[in-house]
């Protein structure tokens, strides 16, 4: 199993969001997380990230517990973050954004931006322009493009889709396939769960911070429950 | 004319001090989140330092240099004994520039116990005065110009061509997303108190060379400086520069019209017009740093 959590207990000071969550992800996957809003989605992946510290339980990666480790080492084992939100850096362009994706490895800078721009080529021709003049979906493909500079062996995604339109979701999550068929594992959250369900291999839907139910997505996409609870009919 | 072009040359000069210290005071802001009001003493320990140097027979420029460094270190002294550990208390802005204003009282009282209260000028060869489009102009002041125009360009190819002077900026600009990549914050924050009690420092050495010295001189630049980062939006380092300028000019420009005791004034009625007009700044909003 490459991410493993057991039981983790975590949240905001004294606030506790997760009560014991359960999550695994193994190589090749992807898996999905689904759930309302404010169920501790976004939560999960902070705190497999080190921006939150749990409280309580175990979290493993590539056999080695990571619980409480800072964000900067977890990028050096190979897990990369995106961000729900505030996802790039306004104020740079977009080459400094990517070069930032690779702060911790320097060397890997020029392999990395050929690696992110024959990925997205639409980035390539806008590499001198400052991120706050780009298009919502191209924000969304350099936040990941960041994440992928150091091609991480674990993808952490937090609701990529948000606020793109139909057609732009469509094109974002073929991307995100693509990156998967790559070679890298991907855990994302989503607020669209039948799109989730559908590009995922495995799912888990989490509610008031604990798991409801979890399964492969063929399987709860056909679920009665959770077409009713959460797949809107 | 010749008023017009002295005017001119008296505005930059003074700009490009005001602007100086502006720079540092802009960057701590987009960094750290607060005005820090020792910044005028770093500015007043430069020319001190200098003057103190001097007087044991240094050479201006070793003086200059070493007086930078003593400058260095105290803004990274005061980091580490007092503003890091607020940090780490997740102290808020206004602690932040309280905690500023105590650091601010405790260094001139320290500069005062060393150098007492009087006005001291620095010990320099006599400069004769230059002709320049019907402006006197010394030699000295023109080096200043260059000196300034040189440190701001290292700065520039600092900020916008290297890792940590990228890094930099980008924690200026979202200091979330700069954790979740792996920018080292201790770092960088060293980089930002080197940068900044440098730039104070050659500040404070320029008005020494220029006018002179006293022991609340930290106050006035302090505030002229604060009236320039608002000018040129809070946090960012080309609003500081022109912001330095405008004021810089502008005061030299008012002596046409106003007796030289209300100089200080304009600097004020500049920033609350611009507060008034386009509270943002000039810079407002999209660019940050850089
Ligand atoms: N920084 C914070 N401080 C305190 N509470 C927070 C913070 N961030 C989130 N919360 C709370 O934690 C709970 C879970 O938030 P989380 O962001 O994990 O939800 P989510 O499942 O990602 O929701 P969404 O679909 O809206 O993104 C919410 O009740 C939220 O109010
Ligand atoms: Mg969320």
């Amino acid at each position: 199993m490459l991410l493993e959590l057991r039981g983790v207990i975590s949240g905001y000071g004294n606030l506790d969001i997760l009560h014991g969550v359960d999550m695994e992800v193994d190589n090749g996957e992807i898996v999905c997380i689904i759930g309302p809003n404010g169920a501790g989605k976004s939560t999960v992946l902070k705190t497999i990230f080190g921006l939150l510290k749990p409280k309580g339980g175990t979290i493993f990666f590539a056999g080695e517990q990571i619980k409480g480790i800072d964000p900067h080492r977890l990028i050096r084992k190979g897990i990369s973050f995106v961000p729900q939100d505030k996802n790039v850096f306004l104020s740079l362009t977009v080459e400094e954004n990517l070069a930032m994706g690779a702060y911790t490895r320097p060397n890997m800078v020029e392999k990395g931006k050929e690696l992110v721009f024959s990925r997205f080529p639409s980035l390539y021709d806008r590499r001198d322009i400052r991120a706050c003049y780009l298009s919502g979906g191209e924000r969304k493909l350099l936040a990941i493009g960041i994440a992928l500079m150091l091609e991480p062996s674990l993808l952490l995604l937090d609701e990529p889709s948000m606020g793109l339109s139909p057609k732009y979701k469509k094109a974002l999550f073929d991307k995100i396939t693509e990156i998967n068929q790559g070679g890298i594992p991907i855990l994302i959250v989503e607020q669209n769960a039948y799109k989730a369900l559908k590009i995922s291999h495995r799912g888990y839907v989490l509610d008031m911070g604990k798991n409801k139910f979890q399964g492969e997505s063929g399987e709860l996409l056909v679920n009665s429950q959770i077409k009713k609870l959460y797949l809107g009919g | 004319m010749s008023l017009v072009a002295q005017l001119i040359v008296n505005g930059i000069i003074a700009g490009s001090t005001y602007a100086l210290v502006a720079i540092g005071l802009t960057m701590v802001f987009g960094i750290l989140h607060f005005i820090n009001f020792s910044h005028g003493e770093l500015v007043m320990l430069g020319a001190y330092f200098t003057l103190a140097l001097i007087s044991i027979e240094l050479s201006l420029p070793i003086s200059i240099s070493i007086a930078i460094l003593l400058v260095v270190l105290v803004g990274l002294i005061t980091d580490i004994m007092v503003f890091k550990p607020l940090r780490n208390q997740k102290a808020d802005s206004l602690s932040l520039l309280i905690a500023s204003i105590g650091v601010s009282i405790v260094l001139q009282s320290l500069a005062q116990l060393c150098w007492g209260r009087d006005i001291k000028v620095l010990d320099l060869p006599p400069a004769t005065p230059i002709e320049f489009f019907g402006a006197s102009i010394t030699l000295v002041q023109i080096v200043m110009i260059f000196t300034v125009a040189a440190t701001m360009f290292l700065l520039f190819a600092y900020l916008n061509f290297t890792r940590i002077g990228t890094a930099l900026r980008a924690t200026s600009d979202n200091e979330e997303m700069a954790r979740v990549v792996g920018i080292d914050n201790d770092r960088v924050i060293m980089v930002l108190w080197i940068i900044s009690s440098a730039f104070a420092a050659i500040g404070g050495i320029l008005i020494g060379i220029n006018t002179n010295l006293q022991i609340g001189m930290g106050l006035l630049i302090l505030i002229k400086a604060l009236a320039a980062i608002i000018i040129g939006s809070v946090g960012n380092i080309r609003g500081a520069l022109i912001g330095g300028m405008v004021i810089g000019l502008s005061e030299n420009f008012a002596l046409i019209a106003l007796p030289s005791q209300y100089k200080d004034a304009v600097a004020f009625t500049i920033m609350i017009l611009v507060l008034l007009l386009k509270p943002e700044g000039i810079f407002g909003y999209k660019e940050r740093v850089g």
